[in-house]
């Protein structure tokens, strides 16, 4: 029997109409079928290929019809359902592109959201996040450019209603094993981590991995949490939730040193929350720490060696060596130097990551004296012009000043190449060290731009009739989408050395530094 | 539904020079039944004039600029709270002071291009330098879109378009079969018109256009598609025309559109067609050789031989719509092939 | 024990708004997201925004 339908004055989107084509003809029972616009010739075609139906003539060209040769009325009552399911899809998400362009859109298809990522312009950032607090959803901020006192009304809005205001300026985050923006792919356990910094936090948590521990939650707080104006909020409430969590059993805490009595704050409640807790404040006072109970750490690294110790139920110790032998060690110090030219005295270090060059500079400093910086230690040391290294000079690229206007480098880290080369053409330059990330938010190869350049300096150094060291530590894990051996691998045949942590890179450039040619 | 709702002062972006005029008569309240047409999610049709079947789109920047569409910072038409039918009272368009606007006559766009072109390479010979190095690109980037247009061809989105029309190796369908043989004819009479143009044959003023309005009826409305893929085809079909017949003018004299003997042809073709109203109004703009500005583009990469760019616009044109865009595609590559070789004796 | 913790035991159900690519690495390990082709109402212009709200 041919059945006919005709939704009269009804217009739907061609894509819409060719699945309804498709799909119609795919209903169990249906011969042979014709949908389309009541034009003439449409209804002539459909006359031709033995779809007649009276009713046809009434179908005028601004209608919609569905004609169909069908075996019984059962199944043409199958095909008005098909039809009808895939008209109201038009207006919902039809495909898995569906980007909705509100959060209240978001809402209408996904009613269970529990957590945003914001990465949109400063300026509008604000309202975004409060938007989604008002609709219970936790909130990740990585865009900065936010006002002090707008964090400020943030956290404290979003710990009243318990929710998660990780930011602004926060870039990474791992919440129920799912790494959030720029993170690294860690095996589940059961330290808890709180970080006010990004790439802090990606280092610590990587080498908790390749030590053999794992993470239950790790959650940032942007760099400003533990300011006096915004008084340690989130910090304490994401503290607070590790503390009463029952998968985690010991809790690292890592951040630039807090303001005196924020840091006091911190640490009472960690003390009295019971768990184990590794302190890793950065260049802070061990002391306080110590008198607390609670275990501080001379770097990054060593952080995360006695957060695994500890879940291993055995005794933290603090790590400031390397994993090679001493003699390995000092042949890498020769092999790297000889053949330099007394003209090359200082430090270039390069950095994507602005923890782990804030560890190096504050590792360094007490040899060194000065180091000229974007984000100096001390204020006097700041560089006048960015584009010019100074004497000895650390460089976060992923710092302002670096990004306006252009993508943070571990998305695009042709700046930081380029100025390796350059670098490399400075006389004075005794070694470069360098740091490439991989993970999640990370680009898909960030070797590629980085071993380009490594060639090209050293090749420039050799031609000038020098030796250029380019030290290198690949922050990651094996799990990373990017290989982590892969990449550490590219990077050393290019000709760098590689070593295992920030920290060992850091000490092997010092004795780099301090060899006399 | 009879909802009133403002939508008022929507910021215009760019536009086209014919929407341009079609905005000026808007302010002068010359219309007074304005209504939604249809809704979806990267355009918002209006209806100005029910009876003289006059359209206008709201779009946004994912789409290219149309003939009668304005260009707004509006993300998802699906968002507004308005209904098809609604009424609209009230419709006031701000236009921004250095608003964009583009010429969507592609013989305007053509003589441009050419003047520009030829008075650096112009001798006296009848067959300039100059038009022999566009005839070869021509040539060539026929063969270029050719194979290109095939490799979408395999795709099962496009097998029920009118697609497999441009080689009879393709597998064809209901459509093809239905509506070659149709076509064919209007061949016949589009090349007749055209080899008397060329040769500047005086018989070309007694010929009667009219033979036109029954092969459109015979054609256009066919296919899946608030736009059907006949009436893609066509719009397709007619702006080759109107290249082929810049070309054979080249040189001479602007000439306004009523004068294209393309015109004459298009008018009769669409006389007596019956087809979608917001079809009949897109089929309206072609016949007034107005087009995209993604097909005004390809023509000049054809002039060109710029074959990055004829791919990019390929890829743009054919991803329009379901099938709207490689119908549109088909139109222009056969209509080109088919009339270019027969005038050209290629 | 707040309302954090009860986050800890659901399954994340992640709305993403900007960087297109944070979305694709969600969607590459299988995580429930949603991206928002996030854009400023009206091109940013506050005043426009507003009058545009009876609409959208």
């Amino acid at each position: 029997m041919v059945k006919l339908d005709i939704k009269k004055g009804a217009y739907y989107d061609s894509v819409s109409l060719m699945i309804i084509s498709k799909d119609v003809k795919k209903v169990p029972g249906v011969k042979e079928a014709l949908v389309g616009m009541g034009t003439d010739l449409n209804k002539e075609i459909s006359h031709n290929i033995g779809l007649n139906s009276n009713e046809l003539d009434t179908v005028t060209a601004n209608d919609f019809f569905v004609v169909a040769s069908v075996e019984n009325e059962e199944i043409w009552q199958n095909v008005l359902l098909k039809v009808e399911e895939l008209l109201n899809k038009k207006k919902e998400a039809t495909s898995a592109n569906y980007y909705p362009p509100t959060l209240s859109s978001a809402l209408k298809i996904k009613k269970d959201l529990n957590m945003a990522i914001i990465s949109v312009p400063g300026k509008y950032a604000k309202d975004v996040a409060n938007d989604c607090l008002d609709n219970n959803i936790n909130v990740m901020l990585f865009s900065d450019n936010v006002s002090i006192e707008d964090e400020k009304k943030l956290k404290e809005k979003a710990v009243s209603k318990g929710l998660l205001m990780m930011g602004p300026d926060c870039g990474t985050a791992i919440i129920n094993n799912t790494p959030l923006a720029f993170a690294n792919v860690i095996t589940p356990g059961d330290i808890g981590i709180v970080g006010a910094s990004g790439t802090g936090t990606q280092e610590v948590s990587s080498l908790i991995d390749r030590y053999g521990g794992g993470v239950s939650q790790v959650i940032g707080t942007g760099g400003r949490d533990l300011k006096e104006e915004i008084g340690g909020i989130m910090f304490s409430f994401a503290l607070q939730s590790l503390i009463d969590d029952k998968n985690t059993k010991v809790i690292l805490l890592t951040s630039k040193p807090p303001a005196a009595d924020i840091q006091t704050k911190i640490l009472k409640q960690a003390k009295d929350g019971g768990k184990p807790t590794v302190v890793s404040f950065v260049g802070a006072d061990m002391t306080e720490i110590e008198k607390m109970g609670l275990i501080p750490s001379i770097s990054l690294e060593d952080a995360a060696k006695k957060a695994v110790a500890i879940s291993k139920g055995k005794t933290p110790t603090t790590f400031d060596g390397f994993d090679l032998s001493d003699d390995e060690i000092e042949k890498i110090v020769l092999d790297a130097t000889k053949g330099m030219k007394n003209t090359q005295k200082y430090l270039r270090a390069l950095y994507t990551g602005g923890t782990i060059c804030d560890e190096a500079m504050k590792m360094l400093i007490k040899d060194l004296g000065h180091i000229y910086s974007n984000i100096p230690l001390n204020k006097e040391d700041k560089l006048a012009d960015k584009n010019i290294s100074k004497e000895h000079t650390a460089l976060d690229f992923g710092d302002d000043e670096f990004t306006v206007g252009r993508a943070h480098p571990m998305i695009d880290p042709s700046l930081r190449a380029e100025r390796i080369i350059k670098e490399s053409l400075d006389e004075t330059t005794k070694v470069i060290l360098c740091d490439c990330v991989i993970g999640y938010g990370s680009n898909p190869d960030p070797s590629e731009d980085l071993c380009d350049a490594i060639i090209k300096a050293k090749k420039n150094a050799k031609d000038n009739g020098r030796v250029l060291p380019i030290v290198c530590e690949v922050l990651g894990t094996n799990k990373d989408p990017q290989s982590f051996d892969e990449t550490c691998e590219k990077i050393k045949n290019a000709g760098a050395i590689i070593m295992p942590t920030n920290a060992q890179a850091v000490r092997l450039t010092k004795k780099i530094i301090n060899k006399e040619i | 539904m009879n909802n009133k709702f403002k939508i008022n002062d929507i910021k215009i972006e760019q536009l086209s020079l014919d929407t341009y005029d079609l905005i000026k008569e808007i302010k002068k309240n010359k219309f007074k039944q304005i209504k939604i047409h249809s809704i979806f999610k990267n355009a918002l049709n209006i209806i100005l004039d029910e009876e003289k079947n006059i359209f206008l789109s709201f779009i946004n920047s994912k789409t290219t600029i149309e003939p009668r569409s304005i260009c707004t910072s509006i993300n998802d038409f699906l968002e507004i709270n308005v209904k098809e039918n609604d009424e609209i009272r009230d419709l006031k368009l701000q236009l921004k002071d250095n608003i964009k606007l583009t010429d969507l006559s592609l013989t305007n766009n053509l003589q441009n291009y050419f003047i520009r072109e030829y008075t650096n390479t112009k001798n006296n010979s009848k067959e300039s330098i100059y038009l022999k190095r566009i005839k070869n690109n021509i040539k060539e980037s026929l063969i270029f879109i050719k194979n290109n247009i095939i490799e979408i061809a395999s795709k099962e989105e496009y097998s029920d378009s009118l697609l497999p029309l441009i080689s009879s190796e393709l597998k064809q369908n209901y459509y093809t079969n239905f509506i070659k043989d149709r076509i064919i004819k209007l061949d016949e009479q589009t090349i007749k018109i055209f080899n008397l143009l060329f040769n500047e044959d005086k018989e070309l003023s007694n010929c009667d256009y009219k033979i036109f309005s029954s092969l459109g009826k015979n054609i256009a409305g066919l296919g899946i598609g608030l736009t059907p893929s006949s009436d893609d085809f066509l719009k397709g079909y007619i702006s080759a025309l109107y290249f082929i017949e810049s070309l054979i003018i080249l040189g001479k004299n602007t000439k306004p559109t009523t004068d294209y003997h393309t015109y004459k042809i298009s008018n009769n073709l669409l006389k007596k067609i019956n087809t979608t109203n917001l079809s009949t109004s897109f089929l309206h703009n072609a016949k007034l050789g107005l087009f995209s500005s993604d097909i005004i583009k390809l023509y000049i990469h054809i002039c060109n031989l710029s074959l990055n760019n004829i791919k990019k616009d390929i890829e743009k044109i054919s991803s329009f719509g379901a099938t709207s865009g490689i119908d549109t595609l088909t139109g222009i590559y056969y209509s080109l092939n088919k009339n270019f070789r027969e005038v050209y004796k290629w | 024990m707040s309302k954090l913790n009860e986050l800890f035991n659901k399954k994340l159900n992640v709305v993403n708004f900007g960087i297109e690519s944070f979305y694709e690495d969600l969607k590459k390990q299988n995580v429930e997201a949603i991206h928002v082709d996030w854009k400023p109402v009206a091109g940013g212009d506050k005043d426009l925004a507003n009058m545009l709200s009876d609409l959208i």
